[in-house]
C-alpha cells in the first residue's frame, strides 16, 4: 500500500469516525427527550416531534446558507 | 484499566493529531462523548477485531495474518482493518433511543437527518467535499425531511400503520450515506 492510499484510508476512516459520533450525538439527545417525557409523566409525542423538526429545519438552513456562501 | 484508557486515549489522539495534520477535525464534545465510553467502544473494537483475525486466519493463508511472518506492508494494509473495528466500536457507545411506537421511529429519522447535516456541514466546512457534493446531500436531506414529516402527519391523523412507511425515509438516508462514503472513498 503506498503512503497515499494510507492517507486516503486514513481520511475515509475519520469521515466514518466523525459520522459515527454525530449519530451518537443525535441519538443521545433522542434519548434525552424520551427521558424527559418519561419524568414529566407525559408519552413522547406531538409536541417532542415538533421540536425536533424545528431543530432539523434550522440545521438545513443552516447548511443551505453555508453552500450558498 | 484506568492506566489502560489512559494508553488508548493517547493513541486516540495520535490518530486525531494525523488527521489534524490532513485539515480534519474533532470536536472538543464528539472527543469527550469517545473518551467517555472507552470501555464499551474497547470491548466492541476487540471482539470485532477478534472476529476479523478468526475468519482470516482460518480462510486465508496469506502470512499478514498467521502471525509468523508480517511484512512491513501489514500495518498500513490494516489500517481499513483497524477503521472498521473502531466505527463499529463508536457505534457500541452510540445512545440506543427506545424504538416502541411509530412516533420514536419518525424521532430516529429526524435525529439521523440532524447527524448527517452536521457531518456534511463539517465536511463542507474542512473542504472535504465539494459545494456541488454537499448541494446534491442536502437535496437528500431535505426529500428525507419531507417523507419524515409526511409519516408525522400520518400518525396525527390516526393513521399509525401508514405512518409507519417513515422506513423508507431511513432507506433514503442510508442511501445518502453510501454515497458520501463513494465519494470520499474515490
Amino acid at each position: 500500500m503506498s503512503s497515499a492510499s494510507a492517507v486516503k484510508a486514513l481520511s475515509l476512516f475519520i469521515e466514518l469516525t466523525q459520522l459515527a459520533a454525530n449519530v451518537g450525538l443525535s441519538m443521545q439527545d433522542l434519548v434525552d427527550r424520551q427521558k424527559q417525557a418519561e419524568i414529566e409523566g407525559r408519552e413522547f409525542g406531538a409536541q417532542d416531534l415538533k421540536e425536533m423538526r424545528d431543530q432539523v429545519d434550522a440545521n438545513l438552513d443552516e447548511l443551505e446558507q453555508q453552500l450558498s456562501e | 484499566m484506568k492506566g489502560y484508557k489512559t494508553i488508548i486515549t493517547a493513541a486516540i489522539s495520535v490518530i486525531m493529531g494525523l488527521a489534524t495534520m490532513l485539515g480534519i477535525t474533532l470536536d472538543a464534545q464528539t472527543m469527550a462523548a469517545i473518551a467517555e465510553n472507552l470501555e464499551i467502544v474497547i470491548g466492541s473494537g476487540m471482539t470485532l477485531y477478534g472476529l476479523v483475525m478468526g475468519v482470516l486466519r482460518a480462510f486465508t493463508s496469506s502470512s499478514m495474518f498467521n502471525g509468523k511472518n508480517p511484512s512491513p506492508n501489514t500495518l498500513n494494509a490494516l489500517i481499513p482493518v483497524f477503521a472498521v473495528i473502531l466505527v463499529v466500536g463508536l457505534q457500541g457507545c452510540v445512545a440506543q433511543p427506545r424504538i416502541q411506537t411509530p412516533e420514536d421511529q419518525v424521532a430516529v429519522a429526524y435525529a439521523t437527518i440532524n447527524a448527517l447535516t452536521s457531518t456534511t456541514q463539517k465536511a463542507y466546512a474542512e473542504k472535504r467535499i465539494s459545494k456541488d457534493q454537499g448541494k446534491k446531500i442536502l437535496a437528500d436531506l431535505r426529500e428525507a425531511r419531507r417523507d419524515a414529516q409526511i409519516a408525522e402527519d400520518l400518525i396525527v391523523e390516526g393513521r399509525p400503520e401508514d405512518g409507519v412507511q417513515g422506513l423508507l425515509v431511513v432507506n433514503r438516508l442510508l442511501l445518502v450515506l453510501e454515497q458520501r462514503i463513494k465519494e470520499r472513498a474515490k
